[in-house]
């Protein structure tokens, strides 16, 4: 062995098994984990120490089900496997992560891992779960059929991992490789074929596994990396298909029948047992309701609902808390910097008013995220999928769909990752471009806000968590019939999409994980407030703040004296501000700007706000708490953001001294913001995982849906109202 | 008395079937094969989404949906 | 006084923008992500 080079071990095995849980483990990483086949869509690597003190690179990959490689996640991992992965040389050891109630159907995996040459350990993962529904696995006896260390583990709670430790270290040195199937005369034929043209013929470097995978496989990743031609090659590969279909094996067919005919004997009495349990799993008896026709359905809407609704009613009293809390800030800021009046605004107006309007969502933000957590941790994501699958396929997307765009509601750019899951690229393109309409996080603010200042106050709680529903639906209304046009005018991909998905069994969330979670979540959120919104809020606060010249205070005053001298210094004060905010360099850009956006309804203020958050969209939400900052609203101090929203008036124009928010302008900002793709981020991650003319593409033609969507909702708002 | 071989996609809920053919040449179905469904494998169906497809069928102790589309590609007879 | 103040301002102004251009340029490299939830491949800035 080289011992200049760290060894790496990767983790293989089927979908869900737990890979990541136990990279987790060993690694004292936090990589995503979750009761669903596809929560790893990307290789991920770790520092794993043995127990002699040595350290290797532990490897995390996609779950597949099998080496062929359909879809792009299971491609990395076959990658990895293979060695021809770009960054990493071949794993030196693979630990098969097996889930013990799929003994079978999980070593089918390992038993093609092993064609590659590669030395193994199996952990028997989810040990727990066999000891509690009564079933006996000797793992000793597989141990010995198998020709690899099988040790059980118990990811969830650390248990095995020791011995599994041990385990590896062994197996590193004595390199234990998987007993292969012995192939019947027409297989070892055809791949002797193979080997004479492609190998000795054409000098292409290939190991027997690559062989088979060429040989069984219809359309194989292998053939792609091959330095002989598709026209040279496409005719070999099919002779040796024939020479397989002469032997008497339908090529398709000829491997899984093989290798489970192989397989089966070694696990005969293991599986015996495992029959015998015939009743009905408490999971399947779950489903009986939640995947009904009829009550299915009802408690799938129920549940959103009771999300959207709770975001309301259970965040309520800490918001209060941190509003109160911003309050007091700013108030022992603004006396402390009396001296230095500009550092004054920049702190009070800028810095606290800014970044603390955003702050105040941090709770609902909390539990959004918890009823993901729960969704994903328990397995309902996938029960979801079916359910929703017949509403995807009209628009030529499919189940598979379903949870990329599930957590693009959290945010678009880990829901453009998770559709590498889907095997069809035609349905992942629709997917990725789709994808930005669904309403993430980062647009949860925005809701709030409005919501809370002109809805929640009139309507009550009930409807401002419907509305807030209506605002997450929108977009999903609107990426459907989108969806279809893609589809109709995308020209078709070859292959048809093979739609199977896993129903995982239900399980009992770990509370530990969920507050994990919450507590990452959270700390980014305020970590994000306190970087990224907190420089753009100090930048924006400068373009509103200046230019300043002393001469316009004394103009205003002095008209001011003249037309109405009975105003009170406060009124004064709020004159001169108002005057210095529209003559600041933002205010000048927006009042140019405002015309585009006047047929939505929106004043300059509300334009700036919008234009400033292309690239984040809670941008807004700091500079609209700016702005009315440094407008000096007259009765300003006690108020939130929202009081303040809602008593703002328009300035001139036809409509001076209205309400510039009322419902219909309300309902259209949230509907621009629904739609539009106001996230520099996502933009990024569409131009890398398709192209950035799509990335372009999509960009202008949600702005543009976006506003005409607005314009729309204002105008008809307006024409009801 | 013959057993009549039935498509996937016509049987009843909640009986027990055994996989009598199936065709290798859909993506879909070879998939299935890779995971275990092969002649002879026992299977049940335990559910449909609401508007009949997909649907969910069980073997192995594992529970896989497939389109309606896919599952008439399978045929299955009767056992109990 | 007026001096100290506006010294100050123009430090934090400098200090946010010198801040963003580094960060932007930085998630230009590494293709970057953007929300800060647990999901996200990249760490959120
Ligand atoms: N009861 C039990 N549950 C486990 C165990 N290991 C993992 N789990 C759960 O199984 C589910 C899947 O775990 P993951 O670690 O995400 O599985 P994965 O293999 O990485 O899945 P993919 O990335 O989708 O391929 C999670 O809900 C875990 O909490 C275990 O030993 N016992
Ligand atoms: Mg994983």
């Amino acid at each position: 062995m080289n011992t200049d080079r760290q060894l790496s071990v990767a983790l293989i095995g089927n979908p869900n098994t737990g890979k990541t849980s136990l990279f987790n483990m060993l690694t004292g990483l936090q990589q995503q984990v979750g009761n669903y086949a596809g929560v790893t869509v990307e290789k991920k690597t770790g520092t794993w120490t043995l127990p002699n003190g040595e350290r290797v690179d532990l490897i995390d990959l996609p779950g597949t089900y099998n080496l062929n490689a359909v879809s792009l996640d299971e491609r990395v991992a076959v990658d990895v496997l293979a060695g021809h992965s770009a960054d990493a040389a071949p794993p030196d050891l693979v630990i098969v992560v097996v889930d013990v109630e799929n003994l079978r159907r999980n070593l089918y995996l390992a038993s093609q891992a092993s064609e590659l040459g590669v030395p193994m350990v199996i952990a028997l993962n989810c040990w727990d779960v066999a000891e509690r529904k009564g079933l006996q696995i000797d793992s000793k006896l597989l141990e010995q059929r198998l020709g690899v260390p099988v040790v059980p583990t118990v990811a969830r709670t650390r248990r095995g991992t020791g011995a599994l430790a041990e385990a590896v270290t062994r197996a590193l040195e004595t390199r234990p490789i998987l007993v292969r199937p012995r192939w019947p005369e027409a297989v070892m034929e055809s791949l002797e074929y193979l080997r004479d043209e492609l190998i000795t013929q054409r000098g292409e470097a290939l190991r027997e596994g690559e062989l088979q995978r060429l040989l069984f496989d219809k359309r194989s990743a292998v053939a792609e990396r091959l330095k002989t031609t598709a026209p040279e090659r496409e005719p070999i590969l099919r002779r040796a298909r024939e020479k397989l279909h002469m032997g008497g094996y339908q090529p398709d067919a000829a491997e899984s029948l093989l290798r489970y005919r192989f397989l089966n004997p070694l696990l005969n009495d293991i599986l015996e047992r495992q029959a015998a349990m015939k009743k009905r799993s408490t999971s399947e008896s779950i489903d009986q309701l939640l995947l009904h026709r009829v009550w299915g359905l009802l408690v799938f809407v129920g549940m959103m609902y009771v999300v959207f609704q709770s975001v309301y009613t259970w965040a309520g009293p800490l918001m209060d808390l941190i509003e109160g809390g911003v309050g007091k800030l700013g108030d022992f800021a603004g006396g402390f910097l009396t001296a230095t009046p500009m550092l004054q605004s920049l702190v009070v107006d800028g810095v606290i008013g800014g970044v603390g309007a955003f702050l105040v969502f941090l709770p609902q933000i909390l539990v959004l995220f918890f009823f993901i957590a729960l969704l994903e941790e328990t397995g309902y994501m996938a029960r979801a999928a079916f359910l929703m699958d017949k509403l995807f396929s009209w628009s030529g997307l499919n189940g598979k769909s379903f949870v990329p765009l599930l957590s693009s509601f959290a945010c678009a750019i880990p829901g453009i990752l998770a559709t590498r899951t889907i095997s069809d690229p035609k349905a992942r393109c629709i997917t990725i471009l789709i994808a930005p309409l669904m309403s993430c996080s980062a647009r949860l603010p925005v809701y709030l806000l409005m919501i809370g200042a002109f809805i929640e106050p009139q309507y009550g709680a009930a409807i401002a968590g419907l509305t807030l529903f209506a605002m997450h639906f929108i977009g999903v209304l609107l990426a459907g019939p989108l969806a279809w046009l893609l589809h109709r005018s995308l020209p078709p991909y070859v292959t048809s999409q093979p739609f199977v998905m896993e129903l995982p069994h239900y399980r009992v969330p770990q509370l530990s994980r969920i507050g994990h979670r919450l507590y990452k979540c959270g700390s980014e959120f305020i970590i994000r407030a306190g970087t990224v919104i907190c420089a753009m809020t100090i930048v924006i606060w400068a373009l509103l703040y200046f230019p300043r010249p002393p001469e316009l205070a004394e103009a205003v005053e002095a008209t001011a004296a003249e037309t109405s001298p009975a105003l009170s210094p406060a009124q004064l004060e709020h004159r001169v501000n108002a005057a210095y905010l529209e003559q600041s360099f933002m205010g000048r850009f927006g009042r140019t700007v405002q015309p585009i956006f006047a047929p939505a309804g929106y004043d300059w203020k509300i334009t700036i706000g919008v234009l400033a958050s292309f690239p984040a969209r809670e941008i807004i939400i700091s500079t609209l708490g700016i702005t009315y900052a440094l407008g000096g609203e007259i009765d300003e101090g006690s108020d939130d953001l929202r009081t303040t929203l809602s008593k703002a008036k328009w300035e001139s124009g036809p409509r001076a001294g209205e309400a510039v928010f009322n419902l219909p302008v309300a309902l259209s900002i949230m509907v621009f913001f629904a739609l539009c793709m106001q996230c520099g981020a996502t933009v990024a991650v569409i131009a890398k995982e398709l192209h950035w003319g799509w990335a372009a593409g999509s960009f202008f033609g949600l702005t543009a849906l976006a506003w005409v969507a607005a314009v729309l909702t204002y105008q008809i708002g307006m024409w009801l109202a | 008395m013959p057993i009549l071989p039935m498509r996937l996609d016509r049987i009843k809920k909640d009986g027990l079937f055994r996989v009598t053919k199936l065709d290798s040449g859909n993506p879909c179905i070879a998939r299935l094969m890779t995971m275990g469904l092969l002649p002879d494998q026992e299977l049940r169906l335990t559910h449909e989404a609401p508007l009949g497809d997909p649907i969910a069928i069980e073997f192995n102790g594992c529970q896989m949906s497939l389109r309606i589309e896919d599952a008439a590609r399978i045929e299955v007879e009767a056992i109990g | 006084m007026q001096y100290l103040d506006t010294v100050l301002v123009v430090i934090v102004l400098l200090g946010a923008l010198a801040f963003l251009y580094r960060l932007f340029r930085r998630k230009k490299k590494s293709g970057g992500c953007g929300c800060g939830t647990e999901q996200c491949p990249t760490r959120k800035p």
